[in-house]
């Protein structure tokens, strides 16, 4: 049976933004729980080092794509939360696009059903 | 059943019993020792770090599985640290400047201080007036030892700290340090010869020279300290709207 391979080291550190833009549009994360749920969308293929995503995080927020704030959670402890800003949601449409771009052009080559944007 | 618990392996196995808060503290040290990990990096890896215990301590793990997976996951110390000042290098000297400006800024004021109290008090007793020049040197091993071991506010009770509250009351501490310093040297202060006379003998131009030296270069300091606060200072208010609400 085929089994996806891990995603290659340059391949993890360039999605990275569009995924982390993309998991705070949906709402509201922090560092964990992003870690998470890239692990579990991708069922296990894309495994980011914990301590990887930190500088990651820190610099979107430097760039203003993102903003945080320190909030307590339900279990009492204080955790910094991460939401995605205006700005951060035009780059997150821009680097939709370049990577649908980059998706169709390879489907057609493998002959894969194209995703309109 | 109930003298199972007396039983001497399970005596031996809580006096050997992990302690996990000790091994955090530990970890956390480490991390402090780091030079590119700020007080508020370390907070939120702790953070991390917290939570991944939990959850392999969910899965059944006990205290010390738990801890030795969750350092394993988030990463060594040297190696974090490495990764934060490839990712901004400039943080590591922001952070040194902030706390220079904080020395320079304090120095100044203590200078100045120490200068009315040793005439204030008894001009005889001088000798142990000069102790007061060790409390900086006591305050900078302070200082070191508390940044060493983490225990400096964390950044987010600086920012908060770096309100229209921090800039007024280090404005005002500088304000009156420095006019007092210039009233003192004209010896207007102690209302004896002179006296009355701040407005009548006026001012020259060494004078305003004189007071501008001595305000310019704190004013300074105060700035570069401001821009190194606000440069880290979060946007709190900037949620846009139409976010999902809070957990």
């Amino acid at each position: 049976m085929y089994k996806a391979a891990m995603l290659a080291k340059d391949l993890v550190a360039a999605s990275s933004k569009p995924l982390v833009l993309s998991i705070l549009a949906d709402g509201e994360s922090y560092g964990y729980e992003i870690i998470q749920k890239v692990r579990e969308l991708s069922g296990g293929h894309i495994e980011w080092s914990d301590g990887m995503l930190y500088p990651v995080l820190h610099r979107l927020e430097r760039e203003g794509l993102i903003d945080s704030e320190w909030k307590e959670a339900d279990t009492g402890r204080e955790r910094k939360y991460y939401f995605i800003s205006a700005a951060g949601r035009k780059v997150l449409k821009t680097e939709r696009q370049q990577w649908l771009t980059v998706h169709n052009t390879l489907g057609k080559l493998w002959k894969i059903k194209p995703v309109t944007i | 059943m109930a003298d199972r618990s007396q039983h001497p392996g399970q005596i031996m196995e809580n006096q050997t019993r992990y302690d996990l808060n000790a091994a955090i503290e530990s970890w956390r040290q480490e991390l402090a020792a780091q030079v590119g990990l700020t007080a508020e990096v370390r907070r939120e890896l702790e953070t991390h770090l917290r939570d991944a215990i939990a959850s392999f301590q969910q899965r059944g793990l006990n205290d010390e599985e738990s801890f030795w997976l969750a350092c394993k996951r988030v990463g060594q110390p040297p190696q974090l640290g490495q990764e934060f000042v490839k990712a901004d290098p400039a943080a590591v000297w922001r952070e040194r400047v902030f706390w220079m400006t904080i020395s320079l800024v304090g120095s100044y004021v203590f200078m100045t201080w120490k200068d009315l109290l040793s005439t204030w008090l008894n001009p005889s007793s001088y000798g142990w007036i000069e102790c007061f020049y060790l409390i900086p040197l006591f305050v900078l091993i302070g200082s070191v030892v508390m940044i060493r071991r983490g225990r400096v506010p964390s950044s987010s009770y600086l920012e908060s700290m770096a309100s229209w509250k921090l800039d007024c009351g280090l404005f005002a501490i500088l304000t009156v340090t420095v006019l007092t310093a210039y009233f003192r040297s004209r010896n207007l202060s102690s209302g004896g010869e002179g006296s009355g006379g701040f407005l009548t003998t006026g001012f020259n131009i060494g004078m305003v020279l004189s007071w501008f030296g001595n305000a310019v270069w704190p004013a300074a300091m105060v700035l570069v300290l401001l821009l190194t606060l606000r440069r880290n200072r979060k946007c709190a208010g900037r949620r846009p709207a139409g976010l999902a609400s809070d957990r």
